[in-house]
């Protein structure tokens, strides 16, 4: 009885830790598609927020390669019809060289376990000091906007499923349609990794408002 | 309310930036410069970072070893003093919290969710985790999906009770201190450098994590405190910023030994 309940409120504990900024409004949590959920882990990168009309949102998550991800968009009917997009910001970077820098390098001491020891106050224990000739590289990151789902161009599957080769970050772009701005609603931006394995933790077709 | 905040925020930085674009190009060069598209207006934006179990579920599954010894100590709890050391230790404890649960350890489990329970009570973060809840988890003990679902609940009252009392600034702390402990007992679980290993190349991913880690601190208020952390993650991203120059392989020896050492450094600092 203990370990179940424990294990119970150590997922709401770690789902807890693993929220991530969240600057959509909290939004009771309303599942306006549950039919395709499935066999679909929901908890880890879904998210929730109430939107007015006229209102774009962005749900910036990473897929990790060879794991299969079901994505989709659901909200409250009295917003319309949402449109929404996977996007894969394509990163590209110039990089330059800024300087040549000699740096002195502090060796740190370590325990049995290979990890760095501390002082009483938390500080680093220096061993040694190294020199090193580093080469320091501007790095200028432009990204651009790879559309690989558009729901608006969507006729048949409600849902985009993607089983990247390699992992990845990937951002839903929401937009509401034009309407009455008082009146504002749940959508609802599912994520979910499809779940692999009986482990107890992978909870098929959960949704909640946070990841485990 | 909150989004109002933000808002005011995100305007004040791009009228920040648009004012101090001519006389800082040379800084603005580690930008991200979005499309068209995308800077076109105002965005409301979520950052999400998958969770450390899903890292841990991969490496139970390819048959790592339990590595109990490199989890946080449980005694280390008496030394976290600062709001920040207890933020980022909720989340470094909650990690192996995870790590025990997927490992299927139920007496460390026991022993890590109590320490980890200490530290949320410490910060306030207990409203999610009250006698209701507990009572409601006692009474739906044989029905694990009306389980489940208080555990949404109690998370939804946690977090409402974070915003409301304006203490939503301490969750990247614990996401942060929680993702180190993950990628540090991943390091750990390399028992040798293959670049094709499995683990090697999420821990190589873990990068991703890492930029949307980052991405979050832009949304908090700017606390001086914070700037220690930030500066030793973006350090991190420098080392993990020259895996994007590699073309045969993901991740080459010297660029992990580097990743190591600072995951590594970072995660003494936290717990020490």
């Amino acid at each position: 009885m203990i370990t179940m309940r424990t294990k119970i409120i150590l997922v709401s504990l770690v789902s807890l830790m693993f929220v991530t900024r969240h600057v959509l409004s909290q939004c009771e949590r309303k599942s306006y598609c549950d039919d395709y959920m499935e066999d679909y882990d929901f908890r880890s990168q879904s998210s929730y927020g109430k939107l007015s009309p006229g209102d774009t949102s962005s749900v910036n998550v990473v897929l990790y390669g060879n794991q299969t991800y079901r994505i989709f968009v659901c909200n409250d009917p009295k917003l319309g019809t949402v449109n929404w997009k996977v996007v894969i910001p394509e990163r590209k970077t110039k990089r330059t060289i800024n300087k040549i820098k000699k740096d002195t390098v502090l060796i740190y001491e370590t325990n049995e376990y290979g990890d760095y020891k501390t002082d009483a106050e938390g500080n680093l224990i220096i061993k040694s000091r190294q020199i090193n000739i580093d080469t320091i590289l501007d790095t200028e990151r432009i990204t651009i906007d790879k559309v690989i789902y558009d729901s608006k161009q969507q006729n048949k599957d409600p849902y985009f499923e993607i089983t990247p080769q390699k992992s990845g970050r990937y951002i839903i772009r929401v937009a509401v349609p034009a309407g009455d701005p008082k009146y504002s609603g749940c959508v609802n931006v599912y994520v979910g990794r499809k779940a692999v394995g009986s482990k107890s933790l992978i909870k098929k077709g959960s949704i909640s408002k946070y990841s485990n | 309310m909150f989004i109002k905040r933000i808002s005011y925020y995100l305007t004040f930085i791009t009228v920040g930036m648009l004012i101090s674009c001519k006389q800082t190009s040379q800084e603005n060069q580690n930008l991200l410069i979005d499309s068209v598209e995308t800077t076109s207006e105002l965005q409301k934006t979520a950052i999400k970072v998958p969770s450390p179990i899903e890292l841990y579920i991969f490496m139970y599954n390819s048959k790592t070893k339990f590595l109990k010894e490199h989890l946080n100590p449980i005694d280390n709890y008496n030394k976290y003093n600062t709001k920040i050391k207890k933020a980022l230790n909720l989340g470094v404890y909650s990690s192996d919290l995870a790590y025990c649960t997927v490992f299927k350890q139920n007496k460390e489990t026991f022993a890590y969710f109590s320490v980890a329970k200490k530290l949320a009570d410490d910060l306030g973060l207990t409203e999610g985790f009250d006698e209701n809840i507990v009572k409601r988890i006692d009474a739906n003990m044989n029905n694990s999906d009306s389980l489940y679902q208080i555990t949404n609940d109690s998370y939804s009252t946690a977090i409402l009770f974070l915003e409301q009392q304006g203490k939503e600034d301490l969750l990247p702390l614990m996401i942060t201190g929680a993702w180190i402990e993950s990628v540090n007992l991943a390091i750990k679980s390399v028992e040798k450098f293959d670049p094709e290993n499995e683990i090697v190349v999420r821990i190589a991913d873990q990068g991703l994590l890492l930029e949307n880690i980052l991405e979050m601190y832009k949304y908090v208020k700017t606390d001086p405190e914070f700037t220690s952390i930030i500066n030793k993650l973006l350090d991190l991203q420098s080392s993990y910023d020259k895996l994007l120059d590699n073309t045969n392989v993901i991740i080459t020896k010297k660029q992990y030994e580097e990743i190591v050492n600072k995951v590594k450094a970072i995660r003494a600092q936290f717990i020490g």
